[in-house]
């Protein structure tokens, strides 16, 4: 399993997150440029990959911050399987269905976020602000995903 | 060949378009939080604690505490332990915290109110030797009672932006309307009653919608005091 380029890319989706934490605050966490790529690997790739990931998101949150572990790891967990759960009835290869198997996963992990956070699910004008954010976010970064691919030397990725 | 060198490029950009969010980060902050801050301060100046309690946002720790040593709450069930309290961002984005020069030796504990000039900072999270970390009052898991001028109580509760809060539940029928100010209820144990919390920017229906602007000094570099209860016999 070469990992190199995915951790690459791991940071610096986290690092996007950190450059634009306003707008991931605002949006409630929908727009949230490592959960978009984690659900973007989720999307095709492998487990133990997807799993790499997942923890390496995770493990930053922690470090030093107030967060317990439930609320890191569910939003994750949520996301992650609501895409895996999607993907069986949409093509994750369509480069427009693959945005009804992320908008819908991601709210979904917005919503349990919310809930372990806050013990509240989050309101309608909270989750339509958060949905158009993420589909501009992911809108910007799925096709920069798309060109990166190659490196990521998986045969799972379209050539 | 191409094809990994259109994958170079497309990391290049996605580090330029993040260091561009980096470099604009300051200037989207602070006009938005600044114009917000100023019309409701003049809003609010009939509320002269409220400005008086801005404007000394800058005590020195010495000032900070003869300032609440004098208030009728301190001393009767609070020790007042003087700290210095740090922003920083922490690592998951939804989260607001800070860090304090002051642990576990000086007797902190998780769950303890921490206040500063402008009124409530936030709560003891985690503790350590020589540190300690503060959830701030406008982090989304930040839950405390509350009263409006006229006594009527309800629950705060932090977020879902930075800077503010949102009335999570009324106790009592309060009508929230703009510049209305919100003050700490005592209940809970962490936090004496009458302390400023924040006020009411924007008064929607249903109430919980509503959002409560919180001292600006919040995320700020500034002297604090945590409030460590002082249990007496009738306590235990």
């Amino acid at each position: 399993m070469r990992v190199g380029w995915l951790i690459t890319l791991t940071l610096l989706s986290m690092l996007t997150v950190g450059a634009y934490r306003p707008l991931v605050v605002y949006s409630g966490g929908i727009a949230d440029p490592a959960l978009i790529f984690l659900a973007w690997l989720a999307l095709i790739d492998r487990w133990p990959r997807i799993l790499l990931v997942a923890t390496m998101i995770c493990l930053y949150r922690s470090f030093g911050g107030i967060s317990s572990v439930i609320e890191l790891v569910g939003p994750v967990v949520a996301l992650i399987l609501s895409v895996r759960w999607f993907r069986l009835v949409l093509d994750p290869y369509h480069p427009w269905k693959r945005f009804q198997i992320l908008i819908p996963a991601l709210l979904i992990a917005c919503v349990v976020q919310e809930w372990l956070l806050a013990g509240v699910v989050p309101g309608l004008f909270f989750v339509v602000n958060g949905c158009w954010l993420s589909v501009l976010v992911a809108a910007l970064l799925f096709p920069v995903l798309d060109l990166v691919a190659p490196l990521l030397r998986s045969a799972r990725y379209p050539l | 060949m191409k094809r990994t060198q259109s994958a170079y490029w497309a990391i290049c950009c996605w580090l330029v378009l993040a260091l561009l969010g980096y470099g604009l980060q300051p200037l989207v902050s602070s006009s938005r939080g600044d114009a917000e801050h100023q019309i409701l301060l003049e809003q609010a100046l009939q509320h002269s604690l409220l400005l008086e309690s801005e404007n000394s946002a800058l005590f020195d720790r010495q000032r900070l505490l003869d300032r609440y040593l004098s208030a009728s709450f301190a001393g009767s069930s609070f020790l007042l332990i003087p700290a210095r309290m740090t922003p920083l961002l922490d690592p998951a984005p939804r989260r607001s915290s800070a860090r304090l020069d002051r642990g576990s030796e000086d007797g902190l504990e998780i769950g303890m109110g921490v206040i500063g000039a402008s009124g409530v900072v936030g709560k003891i999270a985690a503790v350590g030797q020589g540190w300690s970390r503060v959830q701030l009052a406008d982090d989304p898991a930040f839950v405390i009672p509350f009263v409006d001028e006229s006594g009527h109580a309800g629950i705060f509760a932090g977020g879902p932006e930075a800077g503010y809060g949102q009335p999570r539940l009324r106790i009592d029928p309060i009508q929230i309307k703009d510049a209305l100010v919100l003050r700490t209820h005592g209940g809970g144990g962490a936090f004496p009653e009458g302390l400023i919390l924040g006020i009411v920017a924007d008064a929607r229906i249903p109430v919980s919608d509503s959002r409560i602007l919180l001292s600006r000094a919040l995320h700020t570099s500034q002297e604090i005091l945590v409030l460590s209860p002082i249990l007496n016999a009738s306590h235990r």
